[in-house]
């Protein structure tokens, strides 16, 4: 089967992105206004790039970050990292990772690390070391014990970024258990999730 | 955004809104940074959106600012650190640091807040669309902003609906956590089948046909428009070429 860009982005997978993205909005206002030190913002880019693809995970990371950087414009300096998230955990999906449970542990961790590494580059260079989220006393508790900067935002970055990401990725898996065959079926992305016994019968 | 500055062509006022950046971005120190907050409050009181700017502005930009001069200065160990109280000291390293990152980050945001509140989504679309943007970017874009009010309204009912039934969404963490699930899952199942509904109804209406086509919602551009995107590039000229010499 051939695959590119444009063959990714077909009329449903366009209409993926703003789901995606309002799904991403709630959980980071939802995070947000908790003051939680998860933030549950990347359910929609990891649900879309897992059923629609690499490419459009990617746009659906940007965009969400976008419509968030508008009401808070310090979303706007980690939508690299959405972005990243998005295209990473698409070509995992497209390289069939997530149909096993040994895949999932690993590309759980690659994932994180993509997250953390990326987003501790930008928490440092562009903002010295501060979120303005909860995270940031952990990342203050790592500064008091002498290490320098990037280290610590790495740290606490690892540190919240795994259950970060287990949590995001365990909802955004069930959901994607959750939808019907006859929905998956349509998506380019959608064949390695439907239901053994319908797959069977076919 | 029915006054003077809310009725500028969107373009315009992304020019004028680059043309700052720019300068805010390479301009050494921070007194011109800062100096920007005042004048995004005047252009927000010119534009009557004042009291949303200080809302939003106090919410998001304010507290990262306290966070890094917290972190930058009595935190991170600098070599001039002079200790006040175990892990506490003070850096005037640190201080002048935070003082040129905060009123980058500051000006910034203050000027992309104040951009957002001044221009309506539906004209920065329709600007887009003239531009020559894909009819497929547009329509996402879009369709993102219209979607959001509709999901969390969605989000309302199913919380509402999955209470009746006796859910907890209220009480210590763990018990707002078990909530999150049952109240996620329906939202996302049932706007996913909306998709399919909108996929037929926008093949119905010629999505996806080339041919070109016309807008019911115009905007136009006046004399003041090109005045103020010819001055924001000459600005940006004369600023750059009076940094080089």
């Amino acid at each position: 089967m051939k695959r590119g860009i444009k063959y990714d982005f077909s009329l449903l997978a366009l209409l993926l992105v703003p789901v995606g993205v309002s799904l991403s909005v709630v959980g980071y206002q939802m995070s947000t206004i908790l003051k939680l030190p998860i933030f549950v913002d990347q359910i929609g880019t990891l649900l879309v790039s897992m059923i629609a693809g690499p490419w459009v995970g990617m746009v659906t990371g940007l965009l969400s970050n976008c419509v968030n950087g508008m009401l808070n414009p310090v979303a706007f300096g980690f939508a690299p990292v959405s972005m990243l998230l998005g295209l990473v955990s698409g070509f995992l999906s497209r390289w069939k990772w997530y149909t096993n449970i040994f895949g999932i542990v690993i590309g759980c961790a690659i994932l994180n690390i993509v997250s953390a590494m990326s987003s501790a580059v930008v928490t440092v260079f562009m903002f010295g070391g501060v979120t303005g989220a909860g995270s940031d006393l952990v990342t203050a508790a790592f500064l008091a014990t002498g290490q320098a900067l990037l280290s610590s935002v790495l740290s606490t970055n690892l540190l919240t970024g795994t259950i970060n990401t287990i949590v995001n990725f365990v909802a955004s898996w069930i959901i994607v258990r959750r939808i019907p065959d006859r929905f998956l079926v349509k998506l380019n992305y959608g064949m390695p999730y439907i239901k053994k016994k319908a797959r069977e019968a076919k | 955004m029915n006054s003077a500055i809310g009725k500028l062509y969107p373009t315009t006022k992304f020019f004028v809104l680059l043309a700052l950046v720019i300068v805010c971005i390479f301009q050494p120190g921070w007194q011109l940074q800062y100096l920007m907050l005042p004048v995004v409050l005047v252009i927000s009181l010119l534009a009557g959106t004042a009291k949303q700017f200080l809302g939003t502005f106090f919410k998001s930009i304010f507290i990262i600012i306290l966070f890094i001069f917290a972190i930058q200065v009595f935190i991170v160990a600098n070599e001039d650190a002079q200790p006040i109280w175990t892990f506490i000291h003070f850096s005037q390293t640190g201080l002048d640091e935070s003082l040129t990152m905060t009123s980058k980050i500051a000006a910034i945001s203050s000027l992309v807040i104040c951009y957002f509140q001044v221009t309506s989504v539906q004209d920065i679309i329709f600007a887009m669309e003239k531009g020559g943007l894909p009819k497929k970017v547009t329509f996402v874009i879009s369709s993102n902003i219209q979607l959001i009010p509709q999901m969390s309204a969605l989000s309302k009912t199913i919380t509402d609906a999955q209470r009746s039934r006796g859910i907890e969404t209220e009480g210590s963490l763990i018990v707002r956590a078990k909530a999150f699930v049952p109240m996620l899952g329906p939202l996302v199942l049932s706007s996913i089948q909306q998709i399919e509904e909108r996929v037929l109804a926008l093949e119905s209406r010629a999505f996806s046909s080339k041919a070109k086509k016309t807008s019911i919602y115009e905007i136009e551009k006046t004399a003041a428009d090109h005045a103020l995107s010819w001055l924001s590039l000459l600005a940006v000229i004369a600023y750059i070429v009076g940094r080089v010499v």
